[in-house]
């Protein structure tokens, strides 16, 4: 018989030795994800980064706000500026020369446009600036019904915009630009660029709670919470994978009571009035822009067309709830959310659009 | 060509056969959660370990799931990995347990190791494989704390067994 | 005859009940760290406090006060001087990871805790 045994008592003093350190390491484990927070697009931007150095982290928030700050100034579609001299030279003359610092917007915002059968137009400005949304103070009251006809009647699109080299030529002088649905987007794609730039992979871009997230949080995916369009708390929860875009359009963002009924900012360019579709939408795309301007046009379109619009998007994952609180939400979609709200709600599956 | 059998052999196919009949018993009782079983054909596992020693067990172990799968119509099914999974994690265990330089353990202790080795490799196998849902966590407890009692009732068995299969039976 | 247990059976039932039981405590068991709140004002973290403890905060921003409650281990936005009262309207805040501002006056509320169930809001 083998003397040479080791003794259960050693084993256990070393087992508990370890479990000892193993505690003392977890608990003092520090917090790897910096954070930093500033107003830009007149939001709050949230900025994480993941196992970065403070040095490193401190100068990426410091160049993101004031990154941002230059593009919040660059595209803004009242204050003065490029987009403003931009539109005037539009209306009084019917082209102008692009400015560098919009001409990368104009295609790619034709295009989603046109994809999404024109619920996402940038060429709205005029309808916006009717509702007092092209202001920093909310409007008191909606527009006469009378206004909002004539406005409409203008019929003001993208697609009567034609790009040659960098001027714009339109043959609607009523087309008035307002990137207000696409330049958030725009901006967090560049932010997360300028990241990685700097050798930063795993990050999120918050800007007023649309986002894309790199990389993941150490040994975990970033995890997402969607806000319950009514109501506190959230609706569901999505792990973030890779390198992708999560973007809410809701009813209940900006905009304005006027005797007990809400009227909030998101224009249906058919009607002139807030999109009455849904409630909110959350899109899950690679780049944020694409994101944004998808975001924006499914809310338009609302629980009866999204799933059509989804398809010329090339959208994969959409949730939508509805004007009764249902959500409705593509099979792929549906395979990356976990339903937070308690009781859950109701969940209609679409077909893969 | 001429296949010799020795003793020894009949031996391990007759405590094979059993553990599969016990397997199967076990089979046909309904278990609260999936993946609780009393797992008492371990036992068999437990004593052979013992007396022939830590290949024979091991061959004894997969022999036993092989042929629970086929007779049940579970073979190359979820719960067939999910067996395997537990009983490969089982014998690993056991391998280093009956080494020279580990603590001596008796039937008991192996027993329990084997149990609760067995339910570990099940869990992390159905979690990585199946519901990588973290809210399975909270069933692994639970889970364990079953293995823990069967293991002790497979120990208990498998002692009183051994003592009536003296050692060095040819 | 060898008795039931050697040492080792003996050592090992022990650190196995130990190990249940401790696994029982850190999944069953509530959150290893406790919550806290943290506010920020005008792009600076200007309060990190326990959420267990009941508390009215006065918080300066941009455009005045902003005034936070902590109340049974929630909290939220009960006065702010800005014009549309988001902040107010959004409620009680009380998992790790939920946050609420004040856009116009530059304040903002978020739950912390050890791990956060949700790193970022979207909204």
């Amino acid at each position: 018989m083998p003397t040479r045994r080791l003794s259960p008592y050693l084993l256990l003093l070393l087992g508990l030795a370890t479990a000892g350190l193993l505690a003392q390491g977890c608990a003092r484990q520090p917090d790897a994800v910096q954070e930093q927070q500033f107003i830009a697009f007149g939001t709050l931007v949230d900025v994480s980064v993941y196992g970065v150095d403070a040095e490193l982290a401190q100068r990426a928030f410091t160049d993101l706000e004031q990154r941002f700050a230059q593009w919040h100034h660059d595209w803004h579609a009242w204050e003065p500026g490029p987009l403003v001299d931009l539109n005037t030279a539009l209306e009084t003359t019917g082209e102008a020369e692009v400015p560098a610092v919009i001409l990368p917007l104009i295609a790619p915002a034709q295009d989603l446009s046109a994809r999404s059968n024109g619920l996402f137009d940038p060429a709205i400005g005029g309808l916006l600036a009717l509702w007092g949304f092209q202001s920093d103070a909310p409007p008191q009251a909606p527009p006469a019904a009378a206004a909002i006809t004539a406005e409409l009647a203008k019929r003001p699109r993208m697609s009567d915009l034609r790009l040659e080299d960098d001027r714009l030529i339109t043959t609607n002088r009523a087309v008035k630009l307002d990137f207000g649905a696409f330049a958030k987007g725009v901006a967090v794609d560049r932010a997360i660029e300028h990241l990685r730039e700097l050798g930063i992979d795993n990050a999120i871009v918050n800007a007023g709670g649309d986002l894309r997230a790199i990389g993941r949080r150490g040994t975990r995916a970033w995890r997402i919470g969607v806000r319950n369009p009514r109501g506190p708390g959230v609706l569901a929860v999505i792990e973030a994978q890779g390198d992708e875009s999560i973007f809410t359009s809701g009813d209940y963002e900006r905009g304005f009571d006027y005797q007990g009924r809400h009227y909030h900012h998101i224009l249906d360019p058919r009607t002139g009035y807030p999109a009455a579709g849904a409630r909110s939408v959350t899109v899950i795309y690679p780049d944020a822009a694409t994101a944004d301007a998808a975001a924006t046009a499914l809310l338009v379109a609302g629980a009866k067309d999204w799933l059509e619009v989804a398809r010329n998007l090339q959208l994969r994952w959409v949730m939508l709830v509805d004007g009764e609180g249902v959500v409705h939400m593509t099979p792929a979609m549906a395979e990356r959310v976990h339903i937070e709200l308690d009781p859950p709600p109701l969940i209609e599956l679409s077909e893969a659009p | 060509m001429q296949v010799t059998t020795t003793r020894e052999d009949y031996r391990i196919a007759w405590l094979t056969a059993l553990a599969v009949a016990i397997h199967l018993v076990e089979a046909t009782l309904p278990s609260p959660l999936p993946g609780i079983k009393p797992g008492l054909a371990n036992v068999i596992t437990i004593v052979v370990l013992l007396r022939f020693g830590w290949g024979s067990a091991a061959w004894v172990s997969l022999l036993r799931i092989l042929v629970s799968s086929l007779l049940l119509g579970t073979f190359l099914s979820p719960t067939f990995v999910l067996s395997l999974g537990g009983a490969t994690a089982s014998i690993a265990v056991l391998w280093v347990a009956s080494r020279r330089w580990t603590p001596a353990f008796g039937p008991l202790g192996l027993s329990v190791l084997a149990a609760l080795a067995h339910m570990s490799g099940q869990f992390g196998l159905a979690f990585a494989l199946f519901i990588p849902h973290p809210g399975l966590l909270h069933l692994l407890p639970v889970l364990l704390t079953a293995a823990l009692l069967f293991g002790i009732t497979s120990g208990i068995i498998a002692r009183m067994m051994l003592q009536g299969i003296p050692e060095n039976t040819p | 005859m060898r008795g039931w247990l050697t040492g080792a059976d003996g050592v090992l039932l022990v650190a196995a009940i130990a190990l249940i039981g401790w696994l029982y405590v850190s999944v069953w068991g509530p959150s290893s760290m406790p919550l806290e709140i943290e506010i920020w004002s005008r792009g600076q973290r200007v309060e990190q406090l326990p959420l267990a403890e009941d508390r009215i905060l006065d918080i300066r921003g941009a455009m005045g006060t902003s005034r936070i409650e902590i109340k049974d281990g929630q909290a939220r936005f009960v006065a702010s001087p800005c014009t549309n009262k988001l902040c107010i309207l959004h409620g009680w805040q009380r998992h790790a990871g939920e946050t609420t501002a004040c856009v116009p006056n530059r304040v903002s509320l978020r739950i912390l805790g050890r791990d956060a169930r949700y790193d970022a809001i979207n909204f």
